[in-house]
């Protein structure tokens, strides 16, 4: 036994244990990742192919019946491959036409956003909460907390950036934390989900007053007041509203528009107005208390003063956290801003 | 260059075009259906496997390959899957070298009980450290099923890598 532990390939095993500790508490303190990057490099055209061709296979349509007759049929085949390889390359062609004109019309609503359409090319085996990987990253100007949505609504957020592709987490996450508001209702709260939630296909606005007036079928969308997400981004619409858990507050329980287990292409919002701007004006309006009216009126980026100040039952600020440790890491202190 | 190791970088070639086969299956988006939402993790049980085959050294590198796919393929923390088949990679190397025969049955069980070590690590480490809430469902749901759909691809893995293997040997 003493013996097996001076072998030398037992000491080669250490050091590679020693040097992926290494790297493991490395990337997770700094963003970027040489290894990653490398391997991204490496893989992510494969990936893209792979995905591509799946795609491609799933829209073509199934080969006509052949006639009987021998030099009619050979000739059949050869015009139904040409047709075929036409039909894919129309496919292709329109499939990006389609994404432009998704792009524009998302570009006509919001005119000050800056996007970048992507295409997902992987998806976690492992991760519940189902996460993806896009064929855009750094050098595309894709960051890490930027939004992703998609045609029909939000998607999640940019949470891992390497040079040419990025991973999104969902809005099933357990990390999302986002604010929300129903505008009809003038009600906000903060998007979450859990593991069960999620399973469904749902997400939840929590932090809801007892007394609140959100009923179902109230539509959702962001607050934008943190300055992580765009304001009014459609999020979904409410199924329900229940008290819970903690019984002091009530949720909505919501359907996200956006079919995040079906995408194919999503958008990352790379800039867009207001981004990184902490907006407490609709927090806190101007009949509030005179502590708050002069918070607001600074117009005060100071979250600490936010959550020290803030006498509602709704959490101040939204919060999309990047990392699948649990935390919800304020906005503001994304290094890549 | 000598024929052995010729035949080593042609093997280790078709080790690598294994892996990249096998994350693409196992990642592309609709390629490969999921079972009650999970899918198969093909990587972990081919680079374990594997390393029945291959002596101490090339296994950890292997199973640090293989896990490197795995992390850069997730959203999970880079590293990780990489130090946990190493380091699964080198005992199942030393054990097929030291104390078991490499056959059908000792594959079968070594390839169940690594996708198990794997997918129970991946829980406890990404999933109920961090925190987050519903543990037991989520290892029930989401984990074992991955786990199950996974273990039923290992004989088919063993075959895979025994033919390579045995083929570009000298």
């Amino acid at each position: 036994m003493k013996k097996f532990f001076h072998t030398k390939s037992f000491r080669v095993l250490i050091g590679v244990v020693v040097v992926l500790l290494g790297v493991l508490i490395y990337t997770q303190s700094v963003d970027s990742s040489v290894t990653a990057n490398i391997i991204s490099f490496l893989s992510s055209p494969i990936q893209k192919a792979s995905s591509s061709a799946t795609n491609s296979v799933r829209e073509t349509l199934f080969p006509e019946d052949e006639k009987t007759l021998a030099d009619r049929v050979a000739e059949l085949e050869e015009e139904n491959r040409e047709y075929r390889r036409q039909l894919i390359e129309f496919e292709e062609t329109k499939k990006l036409v389609e994404q432009y004109r998704q792009m524009l019309g998302i570009r006509e609503e919001h005119s000050d956003f800056s996007m970048v359409p992507a295409a997902i090319i992987s998806t976690d085996s492992m991760n519940p909460f189902f996460v993806f990987t896009i064929d855009k990253g750094d050098r595309d100007g894709v960051s890490e907390g930027d939004p992703v949505v998609s045609k029909d609504g939000l998607v999640g957020w940019i949470s891992n950036v390497y040079k040419t592709t990025s991973v999104v987490t969902t809005i099933f996450s357990e990390d999302a934390h986002i604010g929300a508001t129903v505008v009809t209702k003038r009600e906000t709260g903060v998007i979450e989900s859990n593991i069960k939630l999620a399973d469904q296909g749902y997400v939840r606005l929590s932090f809801l007053d007892t007394n609140t007036q959100i009923s179902a079928n109230d539509l959702v969308t962001t607050t934008g007041l943190s300055g992580n997400y765009p304001k009014d981004i459609m999020v979904g619409r409410v199924i329900s509203v229940e008290s819970s858990e903690n019984g002091i507050s009530k949720h909505a329980v919501v359907k996200p528009y956006a079919k995040i287990r079906d995408l194919e292409d999503v958008f990352v919002i790379t800039d867009f107005e207001g981004k990184g701007e902490v907006d407490a004006s609709e927090l806190y309006p101007p009949e509030s208390s005179s502590q708050t009216e002069s918070s607001s009126s600074e117009n005060s980026s100071d979250v600490s003063s936010l959550q020290s100040e803030s006498s509602e039952g709704v959490r101040p600020g939204e919060t999309g956290s990047s990392s699948g440790e649990g935390d919800s890491g304020e906005p503001n202190e994304n290094p890549e801003e | 260059m000598t024929s052995k190791t010729r035949h080593d970088l042609i093997r280790y070639l078709a080790y690598l075009l294994e892996f990249l086969l096998l994350l693409t299956l196992q990642s592309t988006p609709r390629l490969f259906p999921r079972f009650f939402g999970a899918a198969p993790l093909f990587l972990a049980p081919a680079a374990c496997l594997i390393a029945m085959y291959e002596p101490e050294i090339p296994s950890i590198f292997i199973g640090l390959f293989a896990g490197l796919l795995l992390d850069f393929s997730g959203g999970g923390i880079l590293g990780f899957h990489a130090t946990v088949l190493a380091i699964l990679c080198y005992f199942i190397a030393s054990l097929c070298e030291e104390y078991l025969q490499t056959n059908f049955v000792t594959a079968l069980i070594l390839g169940v009980v690594s996708v198990f070590l794997v997918v129970f690590f991946n829980w406890v480490f990404l999933y109920l450290l961090p925190g987050y809430s519903y543990p037991g469902y989520a290892f029930a749901r989401h984990y074992l099923i991955s786990f199950a759909v996974t273990a039923v691809f290992v004989p088919l893995l063993y075959l895979l890598n025994r033919l390579i293997a045995v083929t570009i040997h000298e």
